[in-house]
Protein backbone atom coordinates (compact mmCIF):
# COMPACT_ATOMS: atom_id res chain seq x y z
CA UNK A 1 0.00 0.00 0.00
CA UNK A 2 3.07 2.21 0.53
CA UNK A 3 3.55 2.09 -2.92
CA UNK A 4 0.64 3.22 -4.17
CA UNK A 5 0.42 6.05 -1.91
CA UNK A 6 4.28 6.65 -2.84
CA UNK A 7 2.49 6.91 -6.85
CA UNK A 8 -0.52 9.41 -5.70
CA UNK A 9 1.91 11.36 -4.19
CA UNK A 10 4.12 11.74 -7.42
CA UNK A 11 1.32 12.04 -9.41
CA UNK A 12 0.32 15.01 -7.69
CA UNK A 13 3.35 16.52 -6.16
CA UNK A 14 2.94 19.29 -8.94
CA UNK A 15 0.04 20.34 -8.12
CA UNK A 16 0.80 20.62 -4.60
CA UNK A 17 3.68 22.29 -5.34
CA UNK A 18 1.41 24.90 -7.25
CA UNK A 19 -1.32 25.10 -4.26
CA UNK A 20 1.60 26.13 -1.96
CA UNK A 21 3.07 28.56 -4.38
CA UNK A 22 -0.29 30.15 -4.83
CA UNK A 23 -1.43 30.47 -1.11
CA UNK A 24 2.09 31.60 -0.06
CA UNK A 25 1.32 34.31 -2.29
CA UNK A 26 -2.03 35.11 -0.89
CA UNK A 27 -0.85 34.89 2.67
CA UNK A 28 2.28 37.84 0.94
CA UNK A 29 -0.58 40.02 -0.32
CA UNK A 30 -2.31 39.60 3.13
CA UNK A 31 0.01 40.87 4.78
CA UNK A 32 0.76 43.66 2.12
CA UNK A 33 -2.89 44.39 2.88
CA UNK A 34 -2.36 44.72 6.71
CA UNK A 35 0.88 46.78 6.12
CA UNK A 36 -0.76 49.14 3.86
CA UNK A 37 -3.92 49.61 6.19
CA UNK A 38 -1.68 50.60 8.60
CA UNK A 39 0.89 52.90 7.56
CA UNK A 40 0.46 52.81 3.30
CA UNK A 41 -2.23 53.91 0.68
CA UNK A 42 -5.23 52.10 2.01
CA UNK A 43 -4.73 53.93 5.17
CA UNK A 44 -4.63 56.69 3.00
CA UNK A 45 -8.21 55.71 1.92
CA UNK A 46 -10.30 56.71 5.43
CA UNK A 47 -10.52 54.39 8.40
CA UNK A 48 -13.71 52.85 7.16
CA UNK A 49 -12.16 51.47 4.03
CA UNK A 50 -9.06 50.31 5.64
CA UNK A 51 -10.92 48.40 8.07
CA UNK A 52 -12.89 46.80 4.88
CA UNK A 53 -10.03 46.38 3.40
CA UNK A 54 -8.27 44.43 6.55
CA UNK A 55 -11.91 42.74 7.26
CA UNK A 56 -11.56 41.07 3.07
CA UNK A 57 -8.04 40.64 3.53
CA UNK A 58 -8.32 38.24 7.37
CA UNK A 59 -11.17 36.32 5.49
CA UNK A 60 -9.22 35.66 2.40
CA UNK A 61 -6.30 34.43 4.92
CA UNK A 62 -8.31 32.43 7.41
CA UNK A 63 -10.95 30.77 4.92
CA UNK A 64 -10.58 31.55 1.68
CA UNK A 65 -6.68 30.23 1.86
CA UNK A 66 -8.04 27.22 3.69
CA UNK A 67 -10.35 25.99 0.86
CA UNK A 68 -7.41 26.85 -1.76
CA UNK A 69 -5.26 24.30 -0.02
CA UNK A 70 -7.56 22.03 0.88
CA UNK A 71 -8.79 21.71 -2.33
CA UNK A 72 -4.95 21.42 -4.19
CA UNK A 73 -3.91 18.89 -1.79
CA UNK A 74 -5.85 16.42 -2.07
CA UNK A 75 -5.81 13.38 -4.96
CA UNK A 76 -7.43 11.74 -7.02
CA UNK A 77 -5.00 9.58 -9.69
CA UNK A 78 -8.07 6.99 -10.29
CA UNK A 79 -9.12 8.61 -14.05
CA UNK A 80 -4.81 8.72 -14.81
CA UNK A 81 -4.70 5.21 -13.50
CA UNK A 82 -7.23 4.48 -15.77
CA UNK A 83 -6.54 6.60 -18.60
CA UNK A 84 -2.73 5.44 -18.89
CA UNK A 85 -3.54 1.74 -18.07
CA UNK A 86 -2.25 1.26 -14.55
CA UNK A 87 -5.62 -0.07 -13.58
CA UNK A 88 -4.70 -3.30 -15.54
CA UNK A 89 -1.09 -3.23 -13.96
CA UNK A 90 -2.53 -2.84 -10.34
CA UNK A 91 -4.60 -6.37 -11.01
CA UNK A 92 -1.71 -8.17 -11.57
CA UNK A 93 0.19 -6.58 -8.25
CA UNK A 94 0.16 -8.73 -5.05
CA UNK A 95 -2.48 -5.95 -3.61
CA UNK A 96 -6.07 -6.47 -2.77
CA UNK A 97 -8.62 -4.11 -3.85
CA UNK A 98 -9.07 -2.87 -0.76
CA UNK A 99 -5.47 -1.81 -0.37
CA UNK A 100 -5.57 -0.59 -3.96
CA UNK A 101 -8.59 2.10 -3.25
CA UNK A 102 -7.12 2.25 0.42
CA UNK A 103 -3.88 4.04 -0.86
CA UNK A 104 -6.00 6.65 -2.33
CA UNK A 105 -8.01 7.29 1.05
CA UNK A 106 -5.11 7.02 3.55
CA UNK A 107 -3.09 9.64 1.28
CA UNK A 108 -5.61 12.08 1.04
CA UNK A 109 -6.53 11.46 5.25
CA UNK A 110 -2.93 12.19 5.60
CA UNK A 111 -2.95 15.37 3.41
CA UNK A 112 -5.85 16.36 5.58
CA UNK A 113 -4.23 16.72 9.02
CA UNK A 114 -1.16 17.96 7.77
CA UNK A 115 -3.44 20.77 5.63
CA UNK A 116 -5.86 21.05 8.65
CA UNK A 117 -2.37 21.81 10.83
CA UNK A 118 -1.49 24.29 8.40
CA UNK A 119 -4.65 26.06 8.41
CA UNK A 120 -5.07 26.32 12.14
CA UNK A 121 -1.87 27.69 12.13
CA UNK A 122 -2.42 30.16 9.32
CA UNK A 123 -5.90 31.25 11.06
CA UNK A 124 -3.70 31.79 13.71
CA UNK A 125 -0.89 34.25 12.24
CA UNK A 126 -4.13 36.10 10.76
CA UNK A 127 -5.83 36.64 14.27
CA UNK A 128 -2.09 38.13 15.73
CA UNK A 129 -1.61 39.89 12.74
CA UNK A 130 -4.66 41.70 12.16
CA UNK A 131 -5.48 42.10 15.40
CA UNK A 132 -8.24 40.21 15.94
CA UNK A 133 -9.56 38.23 18.62
CA UNK A 134 -9.26 34.10 17.85
CA UNK A 135 -12.56 32.07 18.61
CA UNK A 136 -11.94 29.08 18.91
CA UNK A 137 -15.24 28.15 16.47
CA UNK A 138 -12.57 29.20 13.82
CA UNK A 139 -11.31 25.81 14.32
CA UNK A 140 -14.76 24.41 13.19
CA UNK A 141 -15.54 26.14 10.28
CA UNK A 142 -11.39 25.83 8.90
CA UNK A 143 -12.54 21.92 9.63
CA UNK A 144 -15.60 22.43 7.99
CA UNK A 145 -14.01 23.44 4.92
CA UNK A 146 -11.59 20.33 4.76
CA UNK A 147 -14.34 18.12 5.40
CA UNK A 148 -16.42 19.09 1.82
CA UNK A 149 -13.23 19.39 0.07
CA UNK A 150 -12.51 15.76 1.61
CA UNK A 151 -15.72 14.29 0.83
CA UNK A 152 -16.35 16.00 -2.53
CA UNK A 153 -12.80 14.35 -3.79
CA UNK A 154 -14.02 10.97 -2.19
CA UNK A 155 -17.24 10.81 -4.64
CA UNK A 156 -15.20 11.75 -7.67
CA UNK A 157 -13.15 8.66 -6.63
CA UNK A 158 -16.55 6.61 -6.34
CA UNK A 159 -17.56 7.37 -10.02
CA UNK A 160 -13.50 6.89 -11.39
CA UNK A 161 -13.79 3.22 -10.06
CA UNK A 162 -17.31 2.70 -10.59
CA UNK A 163 -16.94 3.68 -14.88
CA UNK A 164 -14.07 2.58 -16.77
CA UNK A 165 -14.32 5.39 -18.87
CA UNK A 166 -13.36 8.74 -17.51
CA UNK A 167 -15.27 11.08 -18.99
CA UNK A 168 -18.21 8.92 -18.25
CA UNK A 169 -17.53 9.57 -14.32
CA UNK A 170 -16.74 13.41 -15.07
CA UNK A 171 -20.21 13.67 -16.49
CA UNK A 172 -22.28 12.21 -13.77
CA UNK A 173 -19.60 14.32 -11.31
CA UNK A 174 -20.29 17.60 -13.02
CA UNK A 175 -24.10 16.86 -13.16
CA UNK A 176 -23.56 16.13 -9.38
CA UNK A 177 -21.90 19.33 -8.79
CA UNK A 178 -24.72 20.81 -11.03
CA UNK A 179 -27.32 19.65 -9.11
CA UNK A 180 -25.55 20.45 -5.56
CA UNK A 181 -25.21 24.02 -6.69
CA UNK A 182 -29.12 24.42 -8.00
CA UNK A 183 -30.35 22.64 -5.07
CA UNK A 184 -28.18 25.00 -2.48
CA UNK A 185 -29.01 27.96 -4.82
CA UNK A 186 -32.56 27.39 -4.88
CA UNK A 187 -33.20 26.81 -0.61
CA UNK A 188 -30.93 29.48 0.09
CA UNK A 189 -33.06 31.82 -2.12
CA UNK A 190 -35.98 30.73 -0.15
CA UNK A 191 -34.34 30.91 3.04
CA UNK A 192 -33.50 34.60 1.76
CA UNK A 193 -37.18 35.52 0.74
CA UNK A 194 -38.81 34.17 3.57
CA UNK A 195 -36.56 36.47 5.87
CA UNK A 196 -37.50 39.24 3.93
CA UNK A 197 -41.16 38.39 4.06
CA UNK A 198 -40.55 39.32 7.58
CA UNK A 199 -40.25 43.20 6.66
CA UNK A 200 -43.59 43.28 4.92
CA UNK A 201 -42.12 42.76 1.61
CA UNK A 202 -44.13 40.19 -0.40
CA UNK A 203 -42.44 38.70 -3.60
CA UNK A 204 -43.96 40.30 -6.93
CA UNK A 205 -43.42 43.66 -5.64
CA UNK A 206 -41.59 46.35 -7.55
CA UNK A 207 -38.12 47.42 -6.59
CA UNK A 208 -39.40 50.99 -5.60
CA UNK A 209 -42.09 49.49 -3.38
CA UNK A 210 -39.54 46.95 -1.36
CA UNK A 211 -37.53 50.26 -0.93
CA UNK A 212 -40.53 52.13 0.32
CA UNK A 213 -41.74 49.34 2.40
CA UNK A 214 -38.17 49.44 4.09
CA UNK A 215 -37.02 52.97 4.13
CA UNK A 216 -40.83 53.35 6.44
CA UNK A 217 -38.65 51.11 9.23
CA UNK A 218 -35.22 52.93 8.55
CA UNK A 219 -33.93 49.59 6.79
CA UNK A 220 -32.53 49.34 2.89
CA UNK A 221 -31.87 46.50 0.96
CA UNK A 222 -28.10 46.17 1.65
CA UNK A 223 -28.58 46.33 5.46
CA UNK A 224 -31.36 43.67 5.34
CA UNK A 225 -29.31 41.46 3.19
CA UNK A 226 -26.00 42.21 5.86
CA UNK A 227 -28.49 41.26 8.84
CA UNK A 228 -29.41 38.15 7.12
CA UNK A 229 -25.52 37.35 6.70
CA UNK A 230 -24.71 38.21 10.31
CA UNK A 231 -27.75 36.98 12.56
CA UNK A 232 -29.32 34.05 10.07
CA UNK A 233 -26.84 32.52 8.20
CA UNK A 234 -24.21 33.30 10.99
CA UNK A 235 -25.69 32.26 13.66
CA UNK A 236 -27.17 28.74 12.23
CA UNK A 237 -23.55 28.38 11.38
CA UNK A 238 -22.58 29.49 14.88
CA UNK A 239 -25.26 27.00 16.53
CA UNK A 240 -24.13 24.33 14.52
CA UNK A 241 -20.73 25.35 15.62
CA UNK A 242 -21.68 24.96 19.25
CA UNK A 243 -24.16 22.56 19.76
CA UNK A 244 -23.64 19.90 16.59
CA UNK A 245 -20.37 20.09 15.69
CA UNK A 246 -19.63 16.20 16.35
CA UNK A 247 -21.89 16.09 13.56
CA UNK A 248 -19.38 16.99 11.14
CA UNK A 249 -16.48 14.16 11.77
CA UNK A 250 -19.67 11.27 11.86
CA UNK A 251 -20.94 12.53 8.46
CA UNK A 252 -17.56 12.87 7.19
CA UNK A 253 -16.77 9.55 8.38
CA UNK A 254 -19.79 7.70 7.20
CA UNK A 255 -19.98 9.32 4.20
CA UNK A 256 -15.97 8.48 3.28
CA UNK A 257 -16.54 4.87 4.74
CA UNK A 258 -19.33 4.60 2.38
CA UNK A 259 -17.57 6.24 -0.47
CA UNK A 260 -14.55 3.68 0.61
CA UNK A 261 -16.65 0.78 -0.04
CA UNK A 262 -18.28 1.73 -3.24
CA UNK A 263 -15.09 2.32 -4.55
CA UNK A 264 -13.34 -1.22 -3.66
CA UNK A 265 -17.11 -2.85 -5.02
CA UNK A 266 -16.30 -0.79 -8.38
CA UNK A 267 -12.94 -1.67 -8.81
CA UNK A 268 -13.70 -5.52 -8.03
CA UNK A 269 -16.76 -5.18 -10.33
CA UNK A 270 -14.58 -4.43 -12.97
CA UNK A 271 -11.65 -6.69 -11.62
CA UNK A 272 -11.28 -10.24 -12.48
CA UNK A 273 -11.62 -11.41 -9.09
CA UNK A 274 -14.10 -15.08 -9.36
CA UNK B 1 7.04 -23.17 -3.31
CA UNK B 2 9.01 -25.31 -6.46
CA UNK B 3 6.92 -28.50 -5.72
CA UNK B 4 4.93 -28.09 -9.24
CA UNK B 5 5.59 -29.93 -12.50
CA UNK B 6 3.29 -26.67 -14.74
CA UNK B 7 4.17 -23.57 -14.17
CA UNK B 8 0.76 -22.85 -15.58
CA UNK B 9 -2.15 -24.83 -15.73
CA UNK B 10 -5.60 -23.64 -17.43
CA UNK B 11 -8.30 -26.25 -17.69
CA UNK B 12 -11.58 -25.02 -19.23
CA UNK B 13 -11.30 -21.67 -19.13
CA UNK B 14 -14.58 -20.17 -20.08
CA UNK B 15 -15.17 -16.25 -21.00
CA UNK B 16 -18.44 -15.08 -22.69
CA UNK B 17 -18.51 -11.67 -24.26
CA UNK B 18 -20.87 -10.39 -27.31
CA UNK B 19 -19.65 -11.41 -30.07
CA UNK B 20 -16.82 -13.21 -28.79
CA UNK B 21 -16.37 -16.24 -26.61
CA UNK B 22 -13.25 -18.04 -25.29
CA UNK B 23 -14.44 -21.75 -25.43
CA UNK B 24 -12.91 -24.21 -23.32
CA UNK B 25 -9.49 -23.42 -23.20
CA UNK B 26 -6.95 -25.69 -21.98
CA UNK B 27 -3.29 -25.80 -21.48
CA UNK B 28 -0.28 -25.78 -19.67
CA UNK B 29 2.99 -24.57 -19.16
CA UNK B 30 5.81 -26.93 -17.81
CA UNK B 31 8.21 -25.06 -15.41
CA UNK B 32 11.20 -23.76 -16.81
CA UNK B 33 10.41 -23.44 -20.09
CA UNK B 34 8.91 -20.80 -22.86
CA UNK B 35 5.85 -21.36 -24.24
CA UNK B 36 4.65 -18.80 -27.22
CA UNK B 37 1.09 -18.31 -27.37
CA UNK B 38 0.27 -17.32 -30.98
CA UNK B 39 -3.01 -17.00 -32.82
CA UNK B 40 -4.37 -14.02 -34.96
CA UNK B 41 -5.54 -10.20 -33.38
CA UNK B 42 -9.02 -10.90 -31.45
CA UNK B 43 -8.41 -14.74 -31.32
CA UNK B 44 -8.64 -14.73 -27.72
CA UNK B 45 -4.76 -14.52 -26.46
CA UNK B 46 -5.39 -11.09 -24.59
CA UNK B 47 -8.34 -12.61 -22.34
CA UNK B 48 -6.94 -15.60 -21.90
CA UNK B 49 -3.82 -13.71 -20.34
CA UNK B 50 -6.16 -11.29 -18.67
CA UNK B 51 -7.98 -14.12 -16.70
CA UNK B 52 -4.73 -15.75 -15.42
CA UNK B 53 -4.00 -12.14 -14.41
CA UNK B 54 -6.65 -11.45 -12.43
CA UNK B 55 -7.57 -8.70 -14.43
CA UNK B 56 -11.54 -10.38 -16.09
CA UNK B 57 -13.27 -12.95 -14.22
CA UNK B 58 -13.39 -15.85 -15.80
CA UNK B 59 -17.34 -17.19 -16.28
CA UNK B 60 -15.62 -20.93 -16.06
CA UNK B 61 -12.49 -22.91 -15.60
CA UNK B 62 -9.62 -23.94 -13.59
CA UNK B 63 -6.62 -21.78 -13.44
CA UNK B 64 -3.34 -23.01 -11.41
CA UNK B 65 -0.15 -21.40 -11.25
CA UNK B 66 2.84 -22.70 -9.35
CA UNK B 67 0.39 -25.64 -8.91
CA UNK B 68 -1.56 -23.54 -6.65
CA UNK B 69 -5.35 -22.25 -7.35
CA UNK B 70 -4.99 -18.50 -9.31
CA UNK B 71 -8.03 -16.74 -7.49
CA UNK B 72 -8.54 -18.38 -3.69
CA UNK B 73 -4.21 -17.02 -3.57
CA UNK B 74 -4.03 -14.87 -6.14
CA UNK B 75 -2.08 -12.19 -3.52
CA UNK B 76 0.36 -15.09 -2.40
CA UNK B 77 0.90 -15.88 -7.05
CA UNK B 78 1.26 -12.53 -7.57
CA UNK B 79 4.27 -11.78 -5.66
CA UNK B 80 5.85 -14.15 -8.08
CA UNK B 81 4.31 -13.17 -10.87
CA UNK B 82 5.53 -10.58 -13.74
CA UNK B 83 3.43 -9.08 -16.67
CA UNK B 84 4.76 -7.42 -19.48
CA UNK B 85 1.98 -5.33 -21.58
CA UNK B 86 2.48 -4.11 -25.05
CA UNK B 87 2.09 -0.49 -23.84
CA UNK B 88 3.67 0.75 -20.92
CA UNK B 89 0.87 0.52 -18.16
CA UNK B 90 2.87 3.55 -16.01
CA UNK B 91 2.21 7.24 -15.35
CA UNK B 92 3.91 9.09 -17.81
CA UNK B 93 4.88 12.09 -15.09
CA UNK B 94 6.33 9.50 -13.23
CA UNK B 95 10.45 8.25 -13.95
CA UNK B 96 12.69 5.29 -12.94
CA UNK B 97 13.58 6.35 -9.81
CA UNK B 98 9.70 6.98 -8.34
CA UNK B 99 8.62 3.53 -9.88
CA UNK B 100 11.66 1.48 -8.24
CA UNK B 101 10.68 3.32 -4.88
CA UNK B 102 7.04 2.22 -5.70
CA UNK B 103 7.55 -1.30 -6.23
CA UNK B 104 9.91 -1.55 -3.57
CA UNK B 105 6.80 -1.22 -1.14
CA UNK B 106 5.11 -3.79 -3.24
CA UNK B 107 6.93 -6.62 -3.64
CA UNK B 108 8.55 -8.53 -1.28
CA UNK B 109 11.21 -9.40 -3.23
CA UNK B 110 11.91 -6.11 -4.99
CA UNK B 111 15.64 -5.76 -5.65
CA UNK B 112 16.62 -1.83 -6.12
CA UNK B 113 20.01 -3.01 -7.25
CA UNK B 114 18.85 -5.66 -9.89
CA UNK B 115 16.40 -3.41 -11.36
CA UNK B 116 19.17 -0.75 -11.50
CA UNK B 117 21.55 -3.02 -13.07
CA UNK B 118 19.20 -4.13 -15.95
CA UNK B 119 18.49 0.50 -16.72
CA UNK B 120 22.11 0.84 -16.68
CA UNK B 121 22.31 -2.27 -18.82
CA UNK B 122 19.31 -0.60 -21.06
CA UNK B 123 20.75 2.74 -21.03
CA UNK B 124 17.83 3.56 -19.49
CA UNK B 125 18.03 7.15 -17.88
CA UNK B 126 16.47 7.01 -13.87
CA UNK B 127 15.37 10.77 -14.05
CA UNK B 128 13.87 10.97 -17.35
CA UNK B 129 9.87 11.05 -17.32
CA UNK B 130 8.44 8.26 -19.06
CA UNK B 131 6.49 10.27 -21.23
CA UNK B 132 9.86 11.18 -23.08
CA UNK B 133 10.56 7.23 -23.53
CA UNK B 134 10.53 5.95 -26.96
CA UNK B 135 8.55 2.39 -27.88
CA UNK B 136 11.82 0.45 -27.21
CA UNK B 137 12.85 2.54 -24.34
CA UNK B 138 9.23 1.95 -22.70
CA UNK B 139 9.09 -2.01 -23.46
CA UNK B 140 12.62 -2.38 -21.60
CA UNK B 141 11.70 -0.25 -18.93
CA UNK B 142 8.83 -3.08 -18.36
CA UNK B 143 11.12 -5.93 -19.01
CA UNK B 144 13.59 -4.07 -16.20
CA UNK B 145 10.66 -4.01 -13.91
CA UNK B 146 9.33 -7.09 -14.12
CA UNK B 147 12.50 -8.99 -13.76
CA UNK B 148 13.53 -7.33 -10.44
CA UNK B 149 11.94 -8.87 -7.98
CA UNK B 150 12.70 -12.24 -8.40
CA UNK B 151 9.42 -13.73 -9.73
CA UNK B 152 9.05 -17.13 -11.29
CA UNK B 153 6.78 -16.71 -13.87
CA UNK B 154 7.01 -13.95 -16.68
CA UNK B 155 3.93 -13.14 -18.55
CA UNK B 156 4.11 -11.48 -21.47
CA UNK B 157 1.19 -9.73 -23.67
CA UNK B 158 1.99 -9.23 -27.33
CA UNK B 159 5.50 -7.41 -25.97
CA UNK B 160 7.32 -7.57 -28.87
CA UNK B 161 4.64 -6.04 -31.00
CA UNK B 162 5.91 -2.77 -32.31
CA UNK B 163 9.54 -3.18 -31.93
CA UNK B 164 12.83 -3.33 -34.25
CA UNK B 165 14.43 -6.43 -34.71
CA UNK B 166 17.96 -5.21 -32.85
CA UNK B 167 15.37 -4.05 -29.65
CA UNK B 168 13.31 -7.77 -30.03
CA UNK B 169 16.49 -9.62 -30.48
CA UNK B 170 18.25 -7.52 -26.92
CA UNK B 171 15.06 -8.83 -25.43
CA UNK B 172 14.67 -12.17 -26.44
CA UNK B 173 18.18 -12.99 -25.11
CA UNK B 174 17.62 -11.41 -21.60
CA UNK B 175 14.60 -14.15 -21.65
CA UNK B 176 17.16 -16.79 -22.58
CA UNK B 177 19.28 -15.83 -19.38
CA UNK B 178 15.88 -15.67 -17.61
CA UNK B 179 15.64 -18.90 -18.03
CA UNK B 180 18.43 -20.13 -17.16
CA UNK B 181 17.23 -20.62 -13.86
CA UNK B 182 14.80 -23.83 -14.71
CA UNK B 183 12.24 -22.57 -12.22
CA UNK B 184 11.14 -19.75 -14.38
CA UNK B 185 9.15 -19.93 -16.95
CA UNK B 186 7.66 -17.25 -19.79
CA UNK B 187 3.87 -17.51 -21.32
CA UNK B 188 4.69 -15.25 -24.18
CA UNK B 189 1.78 -14.01 -26.49
CA UNK B 190 2.32 -12.27 -29.98
CA UNK B 191 1.87 -12.65 -33.73
CA UNK B 192 5.51 -12.34 -34.48
CA UNK B 193 6.38 -16.21 -34.66
CA UNK B 194 9.60 -15.62 -36.07
CA UNK B 195 10.66 -14.53 -32.44
CA UNK B 196 9.04 -17.63 -30.74
CA UNK B 197 10.84 -19.82 -33.38
CA UNK B 198 14.04 -19.09 -31.76
CA UNK B 199 13.31 -18.71 -28.28
CA UNK B 200 9.87 -20.92 -27.42
CA UNK B 201 10.19 -24.97 -26.31
CA UNK B 202 6.29 -24.98 -26.55
CA UNK B 203 3.61 -23.31 -28.49
CA UNK B 204 -0.04 -23.10 -28.38
CA UNK B 205 -1.99 -21.67 -31.08
CA UNK B 206 -5.23 -20.13 -30.55
CA UNK B 207 -8.06 -19.14 -32.68
CA UNK B 208 -12.12 -17.47 -32.32
CA UNK B 209 -11.81 -18.39 -28.66
CA UNK B 210 -10.40 -22.44 -29.10
CA UNK B 211 -7.10 -24.09 -28.99
CA UNK B 212 -5.94 -25.60 -31.95
CA UNK B 213 -3.18 -27.14 -31.25
CA UNK B 214 -0.64 -27.18 -28.44
CA UNK B 215 2.73 -28.83 -27.86
CA UNK B 216 6.64 -28.80 -27.54
CA UNK B 217 7.77 -26.69 -30.50
CA UNK B 218 9.91 -29.11 -32.10
CA UNK B 219 7.22 -31.68 -32.34
CA UNK B 220 4.52 -29.59 -33.93
CA UNK B 221 7.21 -28.53 -36.24
CA UNK B 222 8.50 -31.89 -37.15
CA UNK B 223 4.88 -33.42 -37.36
CA UNK B 224 3.38 -30.44 -39.62
CA UNK B 225 4.70 -30.18 -43.23
CA UNK B 226 3.70 -28.34 -46.91
CA UNK B 227 2.93 -30.86 -49.14
CA UNK B 228 3.12 -29.68 -52.75
CA UNK B 229 1.84 -31.07 -55.95
CA UNK B 230 -0.17 -29.95 -58.90
CA UNK B 231 -3.70 -29.37 -59.50
CA UNK B 232 -4.58 -32.67 -60.85
CA UNK B 233 -2.84 -34.59 -57.91
CA UNK B 234 -4.49 -32.46 -55.49
CA UNK B 235 -7.68 -33.98 -56.59
CA UNK B 236 -7.10 -37.14 -55.59
CA UNK B 237 -5.94 -36.30 -52.16
CA UNK B 238 -7.49 -37.17 -49.40
CA UNK B 239 -9.55 -33.94 -47.89
CA UNK B 240 -8.93 -35.60 -44.47
CA UNK B 241 -5.13 -35.67 -44.54
CA UNK B 242 -4.98 -32.10 -44.99
CA UNK B 243 -5.89 -29.20 -42.58
CA UNK B 244 -6.00 -26.32 -45.68
CA UNK B 245 -4.60 -25.73 -49.03
CA UNK B 246 -3.51 -22.83 -51.10
CA UNK B 247 -4.78 -22.98 -54.64
CA UNK B 248 -2.45 -20.99 -56.79
CA UNK B 249 -2.71 -21.43 -61.21
CA UNK B 250 0.30 -24.19 -60.79
CA UNK B 251 -0.91 -26.13 -57.95
CA UNK B 252 -1.28 -26.36 -54.91
CA UNK B 253 0.29 -26.30 -51.31
CA UNK B 254 -1.36 -27.99 -48.49
CA UNK B 255 -0.52 -27.95 -44.75
CA UNK B 256 -0.39 -31.72 -43.23
CA UNK B 257 -0.42 -32.50 -39.38
CA UNK B 258 0.88 -35.91 -39.83
CA UNK B 259 3.40 -35.55 -42.00
CA UNK B 260 5.46 -39.05 -41.73
CA UNK B 261 1.97 -40.62 -42.85
CA UNK B 262 1.48 -38.47 -45.59
CA UNK B 263 5.47 -39.03 -47.19
CA UNK B 264 4.07 -42.81 -46.89
CA UNK B 265 0.62 -42.59 -48.34
CA UNK B 266 1.68 -39.99 -50.99
CA UNK B 267 5.07 -41.35 -51.78
CA UNK B 268 6.67 -39.07 -54.25
CA UNK B 269 4.84 -36.29 -53.00
CA UNK B 270 6.83 -33.14 -51.93
CA UNK B 271 6.74 -32.24 -48.24
CA UNK B 272 8.53 -29.04 -47.45
CA UNK B 273 9.25 -28.28 -43.79
CA UNK B 274 6.42 -25.36 -41.66
CA UNK B 275 6.96 -22.54 -39.91
CA UNK B 276 4.83 -21.48 -37.12
CA UNK B 277 3.89 -18.41 -39.15
CA UNK B 278 2.60 -21.35 -42.00
CA UNK B 279 1.14 -23.17 -39.95
CA UNK B 280 -0.95 -20.42 -37.97
CA UNK B 281 -2.03 -19.42 -41.57
CA UNK B 282 -2.92 -22.45 -42.78
CA UNK B 283 -4.89 -23.48 -39.67
CA UNK B 284 -7.19 -20.27 -39.16
CA UNK B 285 -8.04 -21.02 -42.84
CA UNK B 286 -8.79 -25.01 -42.18
CA UNK B 287 -13.25 -23.86 -42.25
CA UNK B 288 -12.61 -22.72 -45.85
CA UNK B 289 -10.47 -25.79 -46.27
CA UNK B 290 -9.77 -24.19 -49.82
CA UNK B 291 -7.83 -20.76 -49.94
CA UNK B 292 -5.29 -18.94 -52.39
Amino acid sequence: MKGLMLKEFYLSRKLRIIGIAIWFVVILLCVLIRISALHGNIALLGEGSARNAESVAWIVMTFGNSLLLYSMQFTNSADADEKCGFRVYEHTLPLSEKKIVGALYLTNLCAFGIVTAVNYITALSACLLFDRSFDPMYLVYILGIGCLAYVIVHIKAVLSYRFRNPHKGQMIFTLFCLGIYFGGAFGFTRWFTGYYERFGVETGMSETEQDAILEAQGLTQTMVMKEFFTNEVMGVVRWFGSNAWWLVPVVVGGVTALCYFLSVRGLKRRGGRC
Amino acid sequence: MDDYTNAIEIKGLTKRYDGFTLDNVSFNVPKGSIMGFIGQNGAGKSTTINALLGIIKPDGGELRIFGKDAVSREREIKQDISAVFDELPFHEQLNAKMLDKMLKHIFREWSSETFGRYLERFQLPTKKKFGQFSKGMKMKLQIAAALSHNSKLLIMDEATTGLDPVIRSEILDIFMEYLQDDTHSILMSSHITSDLEKIADSVTFIDKGKILLTGFKDDILSSHGILKCGRSDYSSIDRQDFISARISDVGAELMVSDRAACELKYSGAVIDNATLDDIMVYYVNREKKEWS
